[in-house]
Order: structure tokens, then C-alpha cells, then sequence
């Protein structure tokens, strides 16, 4: 594999495993992934369910440690980094966004976004972060109040406000349905191509890697095939 | 504010029924610390500050009599301070209009301008002026209850005189802030009262010119606790005017009631934010556990924001610590009020001219600290989870809740046959041991909170039953003046409505065992005393043995003697020569330190002529309230002082019915507390926890009532094993209670009766019934259709 510091590459993953101990047995979730996620890039990861999607992207993210490998970010090392570090690099670094949103519900859509900002170096104002996802006018209602496409609109303005270098999307469309599935997918093309914001997305739905620069698919905690689209398909091409 | 205390103040406000109930545990518990505690500071400095301006005295020493100049003599002992001399004697009252019998204490005034032990605090008026033959200082307490005024007229019966006096003034006095009648049990203000007259005057009605009857003396500082050592060498100096009793302060009786109280105040500080506190822990424990299990995707999605572990933790602590801080501060507060009223209380109940409800800056940081710690200990395992969730861990969707096999399932054949719906308490019950732990734990201190009130009361009531209708069955006792003849008793017999009389001989002394030393009383009985008797535990009369005592068991164990044993008794009267007696037999004595001998034996013991000293009498019923009996028995004139046995019987009864309502009220209240707070929170949580359960079920078709049952089910399941560990607890809270209240007068046995069992029982299962409703509103509220479409 190519050296971190003679690529451009944003994040680079070495010989990646990831192993849980449950109980007696070691289950090992990731095999020797190989990985590099190049600055400015959409990247897609697909697999069935239990392949390791997660476990690679919270790898990524900082949020995990390999069990063994590599994992360098702009070719600082992260995997040998203290917890306080880690807490650090995600807070200036990356963006999550979730399946299932994780808004807290006892805040508003602009409360929402500021628990992100109150702790970033150099964050968006909160409302125009949620101007930008098209919610200036639900500002102050909260989650219950909106609907499961609207809620993720507020975490996709919660993690781009934070002006993450990396965002990483775990089943960003996974509860939505196919019309703001899509709307969705277009913010976060929107962001990759007007922000330059690298973007690293999760999906079990095949169709939507059409839209990436480059997908890999996952199949037993080893990568199975890697891809480049040549052309990426605009989201109403997609078929849900 | 940052935005995460936006949405802790949120998540606060929405569950503030909650919250409340919890904070209250909390506050009380705090609340009992410092009221109790600031009681304990104020009656103490209050104590302390009376002490010394009045000077209290160290030691007062009875004597028959003694010349004034023979003081000298005794000033040069080593140890000794100042002393001071004083007639005092106790007399009989007559007022316009009273019928029944009152008596008092007379005591001389000290000669003025002299810096007086004992000084007396002037409320009204002034003293009597040196040589006043007609003026009388009375005690503030009987003035009030008699309502009497500088001016009045009142009639002392001195020296077998009557003496009419005019009332110069009003007074209280720190060697008698607890004022009892002799024999008696509580104060009676009404009845008993004191009386300070010029010194001319004591002389003249007591035969006493130049002389006087009782020395009070301060000891040097270094000697100030145990003033012993100082006045036991005085003993052999002072037999020849006629020693009658040697008392040190810790054993003078306004003294020791004081101390006691103090020493209950303290007792009880301790123990009641315990149980508070301890239960506020479990259920905040409770809360918080759930709190952040139920938080987990949020914490995940905090600690992926570049949230760390410290401000994740400090979010949910300041959960608790709030808690902590509102009930702390709402605790002091209340303290503060209760100790405000019961400065109020203790001052019926004690003669200071006074009591001060300080606000002591320690305690309100004592109970704030108390409170933050036992919300923070609260909060600990709650926080720590949340602490341990990695971030990649936090976001994974919660593990389904785990449900155990029951104990009770490894015995199939007793399982199977408990039906579906038993299986199921159980085995929600076996989901979180914590859970069952708190639940259980509540309930457990609630009821031995009412357990412990209606211990109180039960026993309470079986002393005054044992004493008033086992042990002292007379109606009036009537102590005479001199040892009398048989005279005595016949005169009384004629009296009119008198049923029974009977003498008694009751001789003070000192009791020798080794270096132990004791002032007391023999009772001299013989088997025809049906009016006092010794009784076994079972209520039994005890003979009076036919050679040596009969001792409480208490006095035995103080003095450290067993049956067989010998002692020395020396008389304060007769010829005074020490007696080796044996100690016969022991017995259970509830109420004073009467140790009983065989009259005959007393007698022989004393020598000549002496006979009865006490005559007792039953009257027939209605006579009681007879004028012309209390007349006729004001006229007799051997008698010293009037007994009112079944006044005293009354008086204990009244004060125990209003005190123990309060105290009941008050411990039956806390019960609810903490019951509430249990309840509603493991209800709330449960409802939370199995919103699909209770959905589908709704869906299935189930009523709301219907679900609320099985939610209902455990919750009695969990309060009436509780309530049942309760009843044991409180018992046993109440039996050690008593213990460190016991005084050398009154040693109140642990009694609790089934049908307080029953009652203690019932109110947990109302309790827990009421808090159910709060939790059945919810679910009659719940939009489960909603909850049916939620993801977890
Ligand atoms: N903390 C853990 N402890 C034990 N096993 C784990 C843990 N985290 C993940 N696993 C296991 O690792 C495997 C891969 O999990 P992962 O969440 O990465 O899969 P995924 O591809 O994201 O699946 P899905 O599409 O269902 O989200 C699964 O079998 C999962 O049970
Ligand atoms: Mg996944």
C-alpha cells in the first residue's frame, strides 16, 4: 500500500481488523481492510447487514479503534491516539450523521445544531446552517414536531455546521422514504460539491453508489469489490 | 446557558411530579438533620447561657439542719468555690377558688447584693424586700397557669401554718427548667409551682432562726463535671446536722430531664436523615440508571460531536446534583422552620425565659453537603455507565432488556401454577435487581417509619396501663410530715369518699456497694399493699420478700449487683446507722426507682416509732372530683403534700395523645413521601421502558385499567414484602429508639400490636395504591397508537 505521506489521501487505512470478544469467541468483524478516502471525494460503502459498515465508518470517524492496522488522518496516526485526543480530532474534524437522526428531542432544531457549534473552532452561525438545509422557517420547532426527513435535514445542518474536513453518513436515508431519501442525497451532493467536504456514506440501498466518485462493497469484513463510476448518476436518475 | 442545560432544565420540568417527589425524600431528610440538630445547638446554648448568668449550682446537699455560721467550716475544703445556704421545704397551696390539692417548693431568698448560686430571673414585678413577712415570689410557670398577678393573695402552708401572702413578683430560676411535682412524671404547672420568700419569713415559718436546711455550692472549674471528688469529703462534716441527701448536678432532676432530651435530640438527628437519604440514593440510582440508558443514542451522538467522557458525565451528575442542590436548600429551609416552631414547643415543655431559634451557618452546610452527597453517590452508577459506553457502543441500538429465569423457576411444579400473569410480575420484577432492590427498600423504611410511631404508641400506652393499673393503684397519695403513727392512717380512713387506705413507709438514704454510691428511696411493704405492688413481666404481683430488697432491675445492673448480693443502706432519718441488707430479687420497673422492702423489716431497721410516712388512697368513684374531701384534706394536719396519683395518669395520657399525634402524623406523612417517590418512579420508568408492551396490548384490546394492573401487581408484590421486612425494622428501629431515650425514670418497653401490624400494613397498601393512580393517569394519557409507530 501506498506510503500516507506520498498520497493526497484524507484517511488511510492499513491492514484494518476489528475484533469483539463476546464471551468465550472472538468474533472478527473486519479482516485486513486496505482503505484510502481521498480529500474532496463521495465515497459509498455498501454491503448486506453485519458485513462491518458501521464498524469501518466509526473506525474512520475516531469513534473506534481498530484491533489491529493503521489508520492514519492526514497522516496523523489516530489509532494509537489517547481517548482525550480522539475526543479532540472528532470534535474538529468530523461530522456523523445517523440513521435515525439522534436529534435530542428536548431541543429545538436551532438547539439542535448549536450543541455542535458551542464546541467547534469555527463553526457556521446555527441558522444558516439550517438555511442551507431549507429549514430557516422551522428553526424553533422540535423534533417531535417535524417530520423523519426534516429531522434528518437538522442533523445534516448539525454536522455540516461544525465545518467537519470528514462526514461520515451511517444509513443517512435508511427511514426515509424514496422522495426524502432523495432530497437528503441531494444536500449531501450539494455539500461534497459546493463545500468540497469529503464525504463518506453508508448505504444498504445498491442503486444510490451511482451517485459516488467511487464505491467499495463490504462482504464479511473484507472489502469484495472497489469501484470507480466514471459517470456519476444525477440523484433523479436513482432508483429507489 | 449552554444548550445541554437547556435540555437538562427541559427534561427536569417535563418529569417535574418526579422530580418533586424525589426532591422531597431528599428534603426531609435534610430538614429532619437540621431541625433537629439546630434544636439540639439552641436548647444546648440556651442550657449553657442560663447556667452562667444564673450560676448554676454544682451540688445541693439536704440537711435537716444547720446552724448559718457553720458554713465557714466547710468554704476551706479543697475544690470548693462558694456556697450558699437556703430553707427549702415543700408546702401546700390554697387559692380562691381551686378545689383540688396543689403543692409547691418553698426556697428562701439569698441575701441581696450578694452575686446568688441559682438566681433567680425576674419576669414581673420584684422580689420580696429582706424582712418582708407578707411578700412571695411565685414561679413564673404557676402564675401563668393560675393566672395569677403582682398583687394577688395567695396561701402557703408553712410549718403546719397557714401564711396568707401578697405577690410581689413573677420569676423562672436554671436549677428548674423541668419542674416536677415529687413522684410525678411530667410538669403540672397548674398544680405544682414554686415560691420564693424572704429569708425572715423562712426562718420564722420553718422554726429555722439562723439556720438552714440546704447548702448549694459551685466547685471549682477543673471540677465542674464531676464535682464528687469535692463533695464526698464534706459527708463526714455535715452527719452531725442531720445529712439527708448529697446531689450533684448530672443527677439533679430538671438536670437530667434537660440532658436527656438533648441526648434524644441527637440520637434521632442521626438516624432519621439516614433512612431518608439512603432511600433517596436507591431511587435516584433508579432514575439515573434508566436516564442514561435510555440516553444512550444521544450520548453516542454527543461523544461523536467531539463531546468528552468528563462534560458527557457532568451533564447527567448535574442531573442529580440538582436534585441534591433543591432539595438540599429546600431541606435547610424547612429545617429552619421546624426548628423555629420547635423552639416554640420546647419552650412549653421547659421553663427558659427563652429559646433563641439560632440559624446555624454548619448545618446548613452540613445538610447541603449531606444532600450533594447522597444525590452524587445517587447518581454514580447511572454516571459511570454512561462514562464506560464507548461512543461506538452508544450508538449501536440498546441490547432488548434481559429477562431473567426467576429463582422461583427452578421449582416447575410451584411455577406452573402461579398462571401467566404471577409468572410475568415476577419476571419483570427479576429484570433489574437494582430496581427491586430501591422498590423493596422504600417500602421497607416507610413502613418502619409508621412502625415506629405506632410503636411509640402502643407503648406508651401499655406503660401508663401497667403503671396506673398494675403498680400504683391509688388515687391520692399523702405524704406526711413527720414519721406518724397508725394515727395517720385512721384519720384518713374517715375521710369522706375514701375507699381503701394504706400506709406506706418510704425512707430516703444512701446505698453503699463498694465504691458505688447511690441516693434512694426503700419502700416499705407488707403483703396487705394492694395500692403499690411490684409486678413481674407478665404483670404479676411480686410479694415483697420477707428479708431484703426488691430492686429495679436497671438500678441492679447500675450498681452491679445480683440476687444475693449485700449492700449498705444508711437512713437520712432515725438513728442513721448503715444496715447490711441483701438483694433478694430483681424485677422489671417501667417507671421511677422504687426498690422495695418488707415494712417490718424497714421498721426494725429504723428503730423507734417509726410507722407510715405515706398514706395512700383508693377513693370511690365521683369522689375524686368531691370539694369536701380536698377541703378536709388540706385540714390534716400531719400531711406535707397531696399526691394527685390519677392526675398524673391524666396529665401523661393528655401529653401522649397530642405529642404522638403530631410525631404519627408526621412519620405517616414521611411514609407517603417516600412511597410517592418510589412508586412514581418506577411506574414512570416502566411505562417508558415497555411503551410497545403496553401498546400492542391497548391494541390487542385491553382497557387502560386493565394494563395499569399489571404494572399495579408489581407494585405490591414489591411494597408488601417491603412493608412486611418494614414491620421487623421499625420494630426493631423503635425497641433501640427507646433504649437510648431510657432515662432512670422512665423506661418505656417495645410493644406493637397486631392491630398496628395490620395498620401499618394497610397504609402501605393505600399508599401504594394512591401512587399507582398518578402512574395509571399516565397510561390512561398514553397515545400508544403513536407509540406503537415509534422505532426504538
Ligand atoms: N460492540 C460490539 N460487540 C459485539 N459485536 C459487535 C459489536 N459491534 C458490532 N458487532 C458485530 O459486528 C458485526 C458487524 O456490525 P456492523 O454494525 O459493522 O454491521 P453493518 O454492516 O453496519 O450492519 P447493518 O447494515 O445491519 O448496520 C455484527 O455482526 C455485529 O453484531
Ligand atoms: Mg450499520
Amino acid at each position: 500500500m501506498v506510503a500516507p505521506e506520498a498520497s493526497q489521501a484524507m484517511v488511510q487505512l492499513a491492514d484494518v481488523s476489528r475484533t469483539y470478544r463476546m464471551g468465550e469467541v472472538d468474533v472478527t468483524v473486519l479482516r485486513g481492510v486496505d482503505l484510502a478516502v481521498e480529500t474532496g471525494e463521495l465515497m459509498v460503502i455498501v454491503g448486506p447487514s453485519g458485513s462491518g459498515k458501521s464498524t469501518l465508518l466509526n473506525i474512520m470517524g475516531a469513534m473506534d479503534r481498530p484491533s489491529t492496522g493503521s489508520v492514519h488522518f492526514r497522516g496523523r496516526d489516530i489509532a494509537s491516539m489517547s481517548d482525550r485526543e480522539l475526543t479532540r480530532f472528532r470534535r474538529d474534524h468530523i461530522g456523523f450523521i445517523f440513521q435515525f437522526y439522534n436529534l435530542v428531542p428536548t431541543l429545538t432544531a436551532r438547539e439542535n445544531v448549536v450543541v455542535a457549534t458551542e464546541l467547534a473552532r469555527d463553526p457556521l452561525d446555527a441558522a444558516e446552517a439550517l438555511e442551507m438545509v431549507g429549514l430557516a422557517d422551522r428553526m424553533d420547532h422540535f423534533p417531535g414536531q417535524l417530520s423523519g426527513g426534516e429531522q434528518q435535514r437538522v442533523a445534516v445542518a448539525r454536522a455540516v455546521a461544525k465545518q467537519p474536513q470528514l462526514l461520515l453518513c451511517d444509513e443517512p436515508t435508511g427511514a426515509l422514504d424514496a422522495e426524502t431519501g432523495k432530497a437528503i442525497l441531494r444536500l449531501l451532493v450539494d455539500i461534497n460539491d459546493r463545500l468540497g467536504t469529503t464525504i463518506v456514506a453508508i448505504t444498504h440501498n445498491a442503486p444510490i453508489a451511482r451517485l459516488a466518485h467511487r464505491y467499495l462493497r463490504l462482504g464479511s469484513g473484507r472489502i469484495v469489490e472497489r469501484q470507480f463510476n466514471t459517470r456519476r448518476a444525477a440523484v433523479e436518475e436513482i432508483a429507489w | 446557558m449552554s444548550v445541554l442545560d437547556r435540555k437538562l432544565r427541559r427534561e427536569l420540568l417535563a418529569q417535574r411530579g418526579l422530580l418533586v417527589s424525589i426532591t422531597a425524600i431528599v428534603a426531609l431528610g435534610v430538614a429532619c438533620f437540621v431541625s433537629m440538630c439546630a434544636s439540639y445547638l439552641n436548647l444546648l446554648a440556651e442550657r449553657d447561657g442560663y447556667y452562667r448568668d444564673g450560676r448554676m449550682a454544682h451540688f445541693w446537699i439536704d440537711m435537716v439542719r444547720m446552724p448559718r455560721a457553720d458554713i465557714d467550716r466547710l468554704a476551706h475544703m479543697p475544690g470548693i468555690a462558694r456556697m450558699q445556704m437556703r430553707i427549702t421545704y415543700p408546702v401546700t397551696i390554697e387559692l380562691e377558688g381551686v378545689v383540688e390539692p396543689m403543692s409547691g417548693r418553698v426556697l428562701s431568698l439569698p441575701d441581696p447584693g450578694l452575686a446568688a448560686i441559682n438566681d433567680i430571673v425576674i419576669r414581673s414585678g420584684r422580689r420580696p424586700e429582706p424582712g418582708d413577712r407578707t411578700g412571695v415570689m411565685v414561679g413564673e410557670a404557676f402564675a401563668r397557669a393560675r393566672g395569677l398577678n403582682v398583687g394577688d393573695r395567695i396561701t402557703l402552708l408553712m410549718g403546719g401554718n397557714r401564711h396568707e401572702l401578697r405577690i410581689t413578683g413573677t420569676a423562672q430560676s436554671c436549677e428548674f427548667v423541668y419542674l416536677m411535682a415529687p413522684g410525678g412524671l411530667l410538669p403540672d404547672p397548674k398544680r405544682h409551682g414554686l415560691f420564693y420568700i424572704s429569708r425572715e419569713l423562712a426562718e420564722d415559718a420553718f422554726d429555722m432562726r439562723g439556720a438552714a436546711n440546704q447548702i448549694i455550692g459551685r466547685v471549682l472549674p477543673r471540677h465542674g463535671e464531676y464535682p464528687d471528688a469535692v463533695i464526698d469529703p464534706l459527708r463526714p462534716l455535715l452527719s452531725p446536722y442531720g445529712l439527708l441527701s448529697v446531689t450533684p448536678r448530672r443527677h439533679q432532676p430538671s438536670h437530667r430531664f434537660l440532658q436527656d432530651e438533648l441526648d434524644g435530640l441527637i440520637a434521632f438527628a442521626v438516624v432519621a436523615p439516614l433512612l431518608f437519604l439512603g432511600v433517596a440514593v436507591l431511587v435516584i440510582n433508579v432514575k439515573m440508571t434508566r436516564l442514561v440508558q435510555q440516553q444512550r443514542p444521544i450520548i453516542g451522538t454527543l461523544k461523536s460531536l467531539g463531546y468528552s467522557d468528563g462534560q458527557v458525565v457532568w451533564h447527567y451528575v448535574k442531573f442529580g446534583l440538582l436534585i441534591g442542590a433543591l432539595g438540599g436548600a429546600m431541606g435547610v429551609a424547612g429545617g429552619q422552620l421546624l426548628a423555629d416552631w420547635l423552639a416554640v414547643v420546647y419552650l412549653a415543655y421547659f421553663e427558659f425565659p427563652q429559646i433563641e431559634s439560632r440559624f446555624h451557618p454548619v448545618l446548613a452546610a452540613v445538610g447541603m453537603g449531606f444532600s450533594l452527597g447522597a444525590t452524587a453517590v445517587g447518581t454514580l452508577r447511572g454516571a459511570r455507565a454512561a462514562l464506560r459506553l464507548t461512543p461506538a457502543d452508544a450508538l449501536r441500538t440498546s441490547p432488548p432488556l434481559k429477562v431473567r429465569r426467576t429463582l422461583l423457576e427452578r421449582w416447575p411444579w410451584l411455577w406452573r401454577r402461579l398462571g401467566v400473569d404471577w409468572q410475568n410480575t415476577l419476571r419483570n420484577l427479576s429484570r433489574s435487581h437494582m430496581r427491586a432492590v430501591s422498590g423493596g427498600g422504600a417500602a421497607t423504611t416507610g413502613v418502619a417509619m409508621i412502625v415506629l410511631a405506632l410503636v411509640y404508641t402502643d407503648s406508651l400506652n401499655e406503660l401508663v396501663e401497667l403503671q396506673y393499673e398494675h403498680v400504683m393503684l391509688s388515687d391520692i397519695d399523702l405524704t406526711l410530715r413527720d414519721f406518724a403513727g397508725p394515727r395517720a392512717v385512721l384519720d384518713a380512713a374517715n375521710l369522706p369518699g375514701v375507699q381503701r387506705v394504706e400506709p406506706l413507709l418510704v425512707v430516703a438514704g444512701t446505698l453503699e456497694s463498694g465504691h458505688r454510691r447511690r441516693e434512694v428511696a426503700l419502700t416499705g411493704l407488707t403483703e396487705a399493699n394492694r395500692l403499690t405492688q411490684a409486678i413481674d413481666r407478665q404483670g404479676r404481683r411480686i410479694e415483697p420478700p420477707k428479708r431484703g430488697l426488691l430492686m429495679p432491675r436497671w438500678l441492679a445492673e447500675r450498681l452491679e449487683l445480683q440476687p444475693g448480693d449485700s449492700v449498705t443502706f444508711t437512713p437520712a432519718r432515725g438513728d442513721r446507722r448503715p444496715q447490711r441488707l441483701t438483694v433478694a430479687r430483681t424485677f422489671e420497673s417501667f417507671v421511677g426507682e422504687a426498690i422495695y422492702i418488707h415494712r417490718d423489716q424497714l421498721q426494725r431497721m429504723l428503730g423507734s416509732g417509726a410507722a407510715v410516712s405515706t398514706v395512700q388512697l383508693r377513693l370511690e368513684p365521683g369522689a375524686a372530683n368531691d370539694e369536701r374531701l380536698f377541703d378536709a384534706l388540706n385540714k390534716l394536719p400531719q400531711v406535707e403534700a397531696i399526691g394527685d396519683v390519677q392526675r398524673q395518669k391524666e396529665l401523661l395520657e393528655q401529653h401522649m395523645v397530642g405529642a404522638l399525634r403530631i410525631f404519627a402524623a408526621f412519620l405517616t406523612g414521611f411514609a407517603a413521601v417516600i412511597f410517592f417517590g418510589s412508586i412514581m418512579t418506577a411506574g414512570y420508568i416502566a411505562i417508558a421502558e415497555r411503551q410497545r408492551e403496553i401498546a400492542t396490548l391497548r391494541a390487542l384490546g385491553y382497557g387502560p385499567w386493565a394494563v395499569g394492573m399489571l404494572l399495579l401487581r408489581e407494585a405490591m408484590l414489591l411494597n408488601i414484602t417491603g412493608a412486611l421486612i418494614g414491620l421487623v425494622l421499625g420494630y426493631y428501629l423503635a425497641e433501640a429508639s427507646l433504649q437510648i431515650v431510657a432515662t432512670e425514670l422512665v423506661r418505656v418497653p417495645a410493644v406493637l400490636h397486631v392491630r398496628s401490624m395490620v395498620i401499618a400494613v394497610m397504609l402501605a397498601v393505600a399508599f401504594t395504591f394512591i401512587a399507582h393512580l398518578l402512574v395509571q393517569r399516565r397510561i390512561n394519557r398514553m397515545d400508544w397508537l403513536e407509540a406503537l409507530k415509534v422505532k426504538e
